[in-house]
């Protein structure tokens, strides 16, 4: 073998292995780490500028939000990042510091002292003189320097000299880089001579062996196990199975609030490690303050029946949904972090009921969510929503002991004076607090639908089995704001160019929404809940007859930027038409998530066409006997020629019923031309 | 326990000889144990006393027993004759009568009959109460009604609507009536319709 | 030094080849027992354990009738249990793609699949002992009367819905009428006239004020 491993014995190549190390491992975990996610930023906005409302217990829930925080904020990664670069600064630092003993560019003109422009004459008398200076026979050995030392450095001026100067050496030089001639190839490797000398080599396979037998199976195995614990949702796989075993198609929001607290997460809170931190009285003291915030009998029950954690955790979940104060700090936590948990698991429910496809558990579903976002009961009043309401607010207001509840809508669409003198009072609220809520009832997206429709991209009829693009055009019109009133052109759906590729297949950064175009949807208006939270609205059509859901819901996360605070948004879903012509009723839902009562629901009809009706009236359009009215029209009756009689343009929604009526229009013409009778009959 | 066929879980019952009920052992207080026994005891009684069963074994859904049809038949009918005669009241006695002989149909027999006839006498007990104003029970009774026949029952979501509106309730009744017309165009709900939603906009609040 | 350069390689491939299989029977094993103490989908059987201990019982030996019976029981519960598995496959094989459960529940669900599908045959099997082509029936039956517990139950929550509205609905005529009465008095403590809640009896006036408050 004529290469030759050398070993770093002086030590000094080793930065480099290590900053080669270091460098492929902070880089990407530099990056990921402040790097954007790739999901759509939570909008940092919030949905009323100048919110200092604060609810009761708002300490507790401010801290809540700052020990999530400090959790993300993982701390062990910033500081071994932070390490890591104060590492690799130094060993840059070492390299460039060390002197090049080895291998350094074997440069003539540096060894002679000279610079690159002298002339042959100077580099020879320059050389005379240094030869003068260096010869060992002249030379005496300082302190610090051996003969050999002498010897070696004299030979290299000699070496220098002739590389400049002798043909043969030269060419050696330009060839090789050096004036020797061929060098033997000789690779180094940047590891200490003292890695592979004799009896470390033990110790050295046994860190390899640790490090790539042990701590590498254990680290991937840690990863793959962690990966296959959690969904997609973010809940744990145990966790999504106990909610899929207690679906049920008749779930109501209630039983769902039972239903939730089956899940893992809610035993890290109240249970498994954390058991023998509870007392009995504590359980006892939930109780009683829920079912005195008027928690219904029926659904103490079911709180009764259990036991443990789960016991505690259904407690401590109603306890936060009736915003019961439960007194001390220990309780206050547990049921500030049961909060999110619930959120969590409802979002895996909500995917486990689409895949059911019934309404009844999805809606049930949404409608817990925004239940446990602004921690109101479930079937109480949306105003409860509002800042500083409780429920003797609520009942002075709507007096209807607990049925037809009121919307904020409604409450807003009030007189002022008469709103202002149903909860300002005593026992009731005060001015200041009255402001507070109007501000952020004026400001809560209500969402208003102005229109919304079949079509076929291109088509003017929909044909069984086609895909069906269902456009839904609304406003966000907060309460007690009068928009103004909608340009038609906004409410049509242009098709668009034919030749627009782009366009047509949906790429385009309209249809899509380019992500400067589109911004996201403020932070809700939560209070009560101890994190933030992006409120997303659900569009879907729903067959109501058979309570089954026939297109799945679009969550819509981000709403076009425009100037106009009132512009018309554009929403489409696509499915394929069912397979028989007719008439089909849906029900759009608009549902949101965060707030309550800003729902809205809409009767759409999906008029499908039989195909080859609407061949004919292709047909019939395309070569249009003139009119009856018209001067060529009578020329053509009076020949004998079939001649369209005058139709009504009817609206689109009757274009179906137009469309049997021409059929038989046309066929009233050719009887009425067969029996005309003198005429040249050849024309028909 | 991922049980195999032969692998069952001993349960600690008994029979007791003189009633031949059979009872869990007093060992033991698993309420779903003393309720599944319920069940079958109340099974096995209905058996043993069901007119043409001579071997325990419930016949299979095809036939039904026709003396306890004709019962039902005949009471709805009396009911029907006191409505007819504005005896309100007592329409109302015969029908729940009616309904309660209905429910104590044996169990095995075609549930869509039971269904069925639920479903009329229902709706005729909440158009009696419609009739002395008693909104409530209406309701109930008229909730019962759409539950066992959806379809093809414009009636019973018309009544439901008027229930609600009397109750002032209108947006309860708006979300009822759209709901009956889905399943079909009837004039008679749009009207009803029309109707709350004129109120709704002409409430004051 | 040439000694072992034999030996080495092959001692090498030895100790492979052994780690690798204990690894892999180990991990087999684990496997087996972990799909073994897997939780059950259903919760505990109650007619089916009713049903095989009565029909062990020796002394005194229950009579073919309660026997039935509980054969009726069992094959009630095994309908709905049969109905839910089958409703819920396609949901799960939709999420399983989603990757919006974990594989640990299919496992579960094709299980306790294949128990019940074992579980019918036995019913079958059972129900021909007592009396032939009783097995055709006995599952018809069984729906049936899955069926109509629902209906009873339905049936049962009229009586409790009519009067939770019946309470509401007396109480909103006593508020309009305390809140007429105080118009009228311009007294706060406005004692009530008219007795509340026409349980049943025919009161045409109430109706016409009722509606008049209702407007209101």
């Amino acid at each position: 073998m004529s290469t030759d491993y050398n070993y770093d014995d002086k030590g000094q190549f080793f930065p480099y292995f290590v900053l080669t190390i270091l460098g492929l491992i902070l880089c990407p975990l530099t990056y990921s780490t402040f790097a954007p996610s790739k999901q759509p930023g939570i909008s940092k906005t919030p949905l009323i500028k100048e919110n200092n409302y604060k609810p009761p217990g708002n300490e507790a829930i401010e801290a809540a939000r700052r020990r999530q925080k400090r959790k993300e904020r993982r701390l062990k990664r910033f500081t071994s990042i932070v390490i890591g670069w104060a590492l690799f600064a130094y060993m840059a630092y070492l390299i460039a510091v060390t002197a090049n003993a080895d291998g350094k560019i074997w440069d003539p003109y540096e060894i002679l002292g000279i610079s690159m422009t002298t002339d042959e004459k100077a580099i020879k008398s320059h050389y005379k003189k240094l030869s003068l200076k260096y010869h060992p026979d002249k030379i005496r050995p300082t302190a610090n320097q051996t003969l050999e030392d002498l010897n070696n450095h004299f030979v290299e001026l000699t070496k220098a000299y002739k590389a400049l100067t002798d043909e043969d050496i030269r060419n050696n030089f330009i060839q090789y880089g050096h004036p020797d001639g061929k060098q033997s190839f000789s690779i180094g490797i940047a590891l200490p001579t003292w890695i592979v000398s004799e009896g470390n080599n033990y110790y050295v396979l046994a860190v390899y062996g640790l490090l790539f037998g042990i701590l590498l199976p254990y680290y991937v195995g840690r990863w793959w196990y962690g990966t296959k614990k959690h969904t997609k949702e973010g809940v744990m796989t145990e966790s999504a199975g106990s909610l899929f075993r207690a679906y049920d198609e008749n779930i109501d929001e209630k039983k769902l609030v039972e239903i939730l607290t089956t899940g893992e997460e809610m035993k890290l809170i109240t249970g498994g490690a954390r058991e023998k931190e509870w007392i009995g009285s504590e359980e006892a003291t939930i109780e009683r303050k829920i079912k005195a915030a008027g928690l219904a009998d029926k659904q103490m029950k079911v709180i009764e029946e259990l036991d443990g954690w789960r016991r505690r955790a259904l407690g401590l979940l109603w306890a936060y949904i009736y915003r019961v104060d439960l007194g001390s700090e220990k309780l206050s936590n547990a049921k500030l972090d049961v909060a999110p948990a619930a959120i969590a698991l409802n979002k895996s429910f909500h995917a486990i009921a689409l895949a059911y496809s019934n309404t009844q558990p999805v809606m049930a579903s949404m409608r817990l969510n925004q239940c446990l976002v602004q921690a109101v009961p479930p079937h109480a009043s949306p105003l409860l929503q509002l800042p500083h309401f409780t429920n003797k607010t609520v009942a002075a207001i709507e007096q209807d002991g607990g049925k037809n509840h009121w919307t904020v809508q409604r409450f807003i669409a009030c007189p002022a004076e008469k709103r202002k003198k149903l909860c300002v009072g005593k026992g009731l609220l005060n001015d200041e607090q009255y402001e507070q809520a109007i501000n952020f009832a004026k400001a809560l997206p209500a969402l208003s639908i102005e229109s919304a429709f079949f079509k076929v991209m291109g088509e003017k009829y929909i044909t069984p089995a086609s895909l069906v693009n269902f456009v839904v055009k609304m406003r966000v019109v907060p309460p007690g704001s009068t928009p103004p009133a909608v340009d038609a052109k906004d409410l049509l759906d242009e098709d668009p160019d034919e030749t627009d590729v782009e366009a047509l297949l949906g790429r385009d950064g309209k249809s899509q929404g380019k992500a400067g175009d589109q911004s996201m949807t403020p932070l809700a208006h939560a209070p009560y809940f101890p994190r933030d939270y992006s409120p997303t609205w659900h569009i879907f059509l729903a067959d109501e007859k058979q309570g089954k859901m026939i297109v799945l819901p679009q969550p819509i996360t981000r709403w076009e930027k425009s100037t106009d605070n009132f512009a018309v948004q554009t929403f489409k879903l696509q499915f394929q038409a069912p397979p028989q012509p007719g008439e089909y009723t849906f029900v759009m839902h608009c549902v949101s998530d965060s707030y309550l009562g800003v729902d809205k629901k809409q009767n759409v009809t999906l008029v499908i066409s039989d195909p080859s009706k609407v061949e004919q009236i292709k047909e019939d359009e395309e070569i249009s006997e003139p009119e009856e009215d018209s001067l060529a029209g009578q020329m053509n009756a009076m020949r004998g020629g079939p001649v369209k009689k005058s139709k009504k343009r009817s609206s689109n929604a009757d274009d179906d019923d137009s469309s049997e009526e021409s059929d038989t229009d046309g066929e009233e013409a050719d009887d009425q031309s067969e029996t005309d009778t003198d005429t040249d009959t050849d024309e028909e | 326990m991922a049980q195999s066929s032969d692998v069952f879980v001993v349960v600690p019952i008994e029979m007791d000889p003189s009633t031949k009920a059979i009872q869990a052992l007093s060992s033991s207080n698993d309420p779903l144990l003393t309720r599944e026994l319920e069940a079958l005891n109340n099974l096995h009684q209905n058996l043993k006393s069901a007119p043409g069963i001579t071997n325990g074994i419930p016949p299979p859904p095809t036939s039904v027993g026709p003396k306890l049809s004709t019962q039902i038949e005949r009471m709805r009918q009396t009911g029907n004759n006191a409505f007819r005669k504005q005896n309100y009241a007592e329409a109302v006695d015969l029908y729940t009568l009616a309904i309660s002989m209905a429910l104590r149909r044996p169990p095995w027999e075609p549930s869509a009959l039971l269904r069925e006839e639920l479903q009329q006498l229902y709706a005729n007990r909440a158009q009696a109460h419609i009739s002395i104003n008693n909104w409530p029970e209406a309701l109930a009774d008229v909730n019962a009604s759409i539950d066992f026949k959806r379809v093809g029952n414009p009636k019973a979501h018309w009544r439901k609507g008027r229930c609600l509106k009397e109750m002032g309730r209108y947006e309860e009744a708006k979300e009822a009536l759209e709901f009956g017309l889905e399943f079909g165009n009837d004039p008679e709900l749009a009207n009803m319709l029309k109707e709350v939603n004129e109120a709704l906009s002409k409430r004051k609040l | 030094m040439v000694k072992l350069s034999i030996i080495a390689p092959l001692v090498y491939i030895a100790v492979l080849v052994g780690t690798l299989a204990v690894f892999s029977s180990l991990y087999r094993k684990r496997k087996a027992n972990k799909a073994a103490s897997l939780e059950p989908w259903f919760g505990p059987h109650y007619p089916r354990d009713i049903y095989l201990t009565l029909l062990h019982q020796e002394n005194p030996k229950v009579p073919d009738n309660i026997l039935k019976a509980a054969l009726v029981r069992r094959a009630t519960e095994d309908i709905r249990r049969v109905v839910t598995i089958r409703q819920a496959k396609g949901s799960l094989q939709q999420l399983l793609q989603k990757g919006s459960i974990g594989d640990d529940l299919w496992t579960r669900f094709t299980v306790a699949e294949a128990e019940i599908e074992e579980e019918l045959k036995d019913v079958a099997m059972e129900a021909n002992g007592f009396s032939s082509e009783w097995a055709a029936s006995i599952f018809q039956s069984a729906n049936e009367i899955v069926q109509a517990t629902r209906v009873r139950e339905r049936a049962a929550e009229v009586a409790e819905q009519a009067a939770t509205e019946r309470a509401w609905w007396n109480e909103k005529r006593e508020r309009a009428s305390r809140e007429l009465l105080g118009e009228n008095n311009s007294d706060e403590d406005g004692v009530l006239v008219e007795s509340s809640g026409s349980r049943g009896a025919a009161r045409p006036g109430a109706a016409t004020r009722g509606k008049g408050k209702s407007a209101s």
